[in-house]
């Protein structure tokens, strides 16, 4: 789902670059981040970057990727899965050329805040129906509501940024980006709102120690 | 130099079990000796070194580093001082190299800890430990056995009077083992070496420390002398036995030698 | 040149290629880009159409599908490609020629949580593929045999390992003196 370069008008990712940079400023002091914290963020950061790379098998043979935005951000919190997931973008654009450096600030927003906080208020919300209920659509919200924004800035870049009919980056309208992007991730959220309640509650389980206290 | 005594210390596990790790440690240890901590997998040598290192505090018993109790306040008075002057080498050289190149690794202590002539004392150790190629290099490129080394030159190169080294042959070759072991020998240094290769003993250091599986010390003293206490090595699982021939005759009894 | 003044320049290349629509403009970045590249271009090219290759293939061959519908202009494509290329590669190559460790570095704790990221990505990534490497060669394939089952002793791994190399560094960092008792 990470959008790469070229992709993206200076139009959209300048005012995105504006939003992230508050927002992650907002998660520094948030986290009250310090030197003697960088060891955990470091590692919540390595945990989702291995998590996205899990493959899980798919009804009818094919696989997808795990994305672990939701598991994250309801075991370590949603500022703290904010942080780490953007900084795993970063690499990942970087070093690994998945997701573009244009397209940075829209991924983060996307993936990285709308999934980390989508997932956290769909647990608030649904905990007074079933604990069950509230992390499966925890992890199917993170997937949804990502998809969703990418749908939107993917699709408004025809309206913001041609020359006449001439599209100058991504070509394609809303008509076309909400059902080919977000119909899709309806299908991969279920998958992802599985695993997020199995994986959460056999992980508060096992480390006990770590996300009683 | 150090003291300790009656140290006992557990954790929690993940799961909120109690894990007991060391017991009843006591020991003094002269300056400039050096001593082989010797004792098999999981009986707490890490833990010790830690402790040693006043990364952790004694659960119950004392910690003294010349006559000084070590604990929360008297490191924070003393933070500078003491991690100046002991040095620990953990297991996992990875998890104390946070600088961009080898360079900015061996020359960070230099600065933190105010020391002149950064540049020529940088060269002067990776000279030292060969390292002198990768300088430029980034320290998260390099192989076990260079990490080992860019580590070890960087605490070396504080000059500290105790060395904690947590298994420092674990990632090098055999003739880079020999190298290092050869190096320390020359150090006028406090060393505390843990390892569970007992041959290494004899070159490097005149005593041992054996912690056994119990995780209480079950052998103080001369390295000699537990090379020929055959019980205590057995206790202690340093050796080993496996089937082999000597003179065409199959037999199987215990070993000293290591499988490396 | 410094590392930090070859990645700001880097940005604002970007930026620049963001905001020209010209053609030529793009091709003229891609060859000063292999240039620079030197010897490792031909590495770099082949990383670059792997990584935009599939996503520039659909929306390209979609939009020419889309064209047979709906009248647009098809030579969009050409601006759009080779912008997407030209970044791409620019990327790879300041990348491939500058220690990214040493941008951070005006910044402590950003360089090492950038250090330290980077040592945990690269342990518990080797760590995944050595799990997968298990399965195959004890006969299982991927597709088949990562189920439930078989992810919560993976979870179970991932996480032990993360919460003990993350209490080492923070060991490591107190040890070197760099978090004051």
């Amino acid at each position: 789902m990470h959008i790469p370069d070229g992709f993206i008008s200076p139009q959209t990712y300048i005012p995105a670059t504006a939003i992230s940079a508050v927002l992650l400023a907002r998660a520094y002091k948030k986290i009250d981040l310090d030197v003697e914290k960088v060891p955990f963020i470091a590692g919540v950061s390595a945990l989702s970057f291995v998590m996205m790379l899990i493959v899980i098998p798919f009804p009818g043979g094919t696989t997808m990727h795990l994305s672990g935005v939701a598991i994250i951000s309801l075991l370590f919190g949603p500022w703290v899965s904010f942080s780490a997931i953007s900084l795993v973008l970063l690499i990942q654009a970087l070093i690994f050329g998945e997701g573009g450096i244009t397209s940075y600030p829209v991924n983060i927003l996307a993936i990285a805040f709308v999934g980390s906080f989508s997932a956290h208020y769909a647990y608030k919300i649904l905990l007074r129906f079933s604990q069950n209920i509230a992390l499966f659509f925890a992890g199917w919200a993170s997937i949804f509501f990502s998809s969703a924004l990418v749908a939107l800035v993917l699709g408004i870049q025809p309206i913001i940024a041609s020359v006449g009919e001439t599209p100058l980056y991504f070509p394609f309208g809303l008509s076309v980006t909400i059902p080919s992007v977000v119909i899709p991730h309806i299908f991969l959220g279920i998958v992802e709102g599985l695993v997020t309640l199995s994986g959460v509650k056999f992980l508060k389980k096992q480390f006990k120690s770590v996300f009683d206290a | 130099m150090i003291e300790c005594k009656n140290i006992s210390y557990s954790y929690q596990d993940f799961q909120l079990n109690e894990i007991k790790v060391l017991e009843d440690i006591s020991f003094q240890i002269e300056k400039n000796e050096k001593v082989l901590l010797l004792g098999i997998n999981g009986s707490g040598k890490s833990t010790l070194l830690k402790l040693l290192n006043g990364l952790i505090y004694p659960k119950k018993g004392e910690y003294l580093f010349e006559k000084n109790l070590v604990n929360k306040s008297y490191l924070k008075k003393n933070s500078k001082t003491f991690r100046k002057n002991v040095s620990l080498q953990m297991q996992d050289p990875s998890a104390m190299l946070f600088n961009p190149t080898v360079y900015d690794e061996i020359a960070f202590g230099l600065k933190h800890f105010g020391f002149d002539n950064i540049e020529d004392r940088v060269h002067h150790y990776a000279k030292t430990f060969s390292i002198e190629s990768i300088l430029n290099s980034a320290t998260t490129a390099l192989s076990g056995g260079q990490k080992q080394k860019v580590l070890l030159a960087s605490l070396l190169c504080i000059e500290p009077e105790v060395l904690l080294l947590d298994e420092p042959t674990a990632h090098l070759d055999p003739p880079t083992t020999g190298w290092l072991v050869e190096f320390l020998e020359s150090l006028d240094i406090t060393a505390i070496v843990s390892t569970h290769n007992i041959s290494l003993g004899r070159e490097l250091a005149q005593r041992a420390i054996v912690i056994g599986a119990n995780h209480k010390i079950v052998f103080d003293g001369a390295i000699d002398a537990l090379l020929e206490d055959m019980p205590t090595l057995i206790k202690a699982q340093l050796v080993h036995q496996h089937k082999h021939a000597h003179d065409k005759v199959e037999h199987k009894h215990y070993h000293l030698h290591s499988w490396n | 040149m410094h590392d930090r003044t070859w990645f700001i320049l880097y940005i604002f290349t970007v930026v620049a290629l963001g905001f020209i629509h010209k053609e030529w403009v793009m091709l003229l970045s891609i060859i000063i880009t292999l240039a620079l590249a030197s010897k490792a271009r031909w590495k770099i090219l082949l990383k670059v159409f792997i990584v935009i290759g599939l996503f520039n293939f659909t929306i390209s061959l979609s939009y020419i599908a889309y064209s047979f519908f709906v009248p647009v202009d098809i030579f969009a494509l050409l601006l759009i490609n080779l912008r997407a290329f030209a970044i791409t590669l620019l990327t790879f190559t300041v990348l491939h020629r500058i220690n990214l460790h040493k941008v951070f570095e005006f910044s402590p704790l950003l360089s090492i949580l950038y250090g330290f990221t980077y040592a945990q990505i690269y342990l518990l990534k080797n760590m995944l593929y050595d799990y997968y490497d298990g399965l195959k060669s004890r006969g299982a394939t991927l597709k088949s045999s990562i189920k439930k089952k078989n992810l919560q002793p993976l979870l179970t791994s991932l996480f032990t390992t993360m919460l003990d190399k993350s209490s080492q560094q923070s060991m490591g960092l107190r040890s070197r003196g760099l978090i004051d008792d």
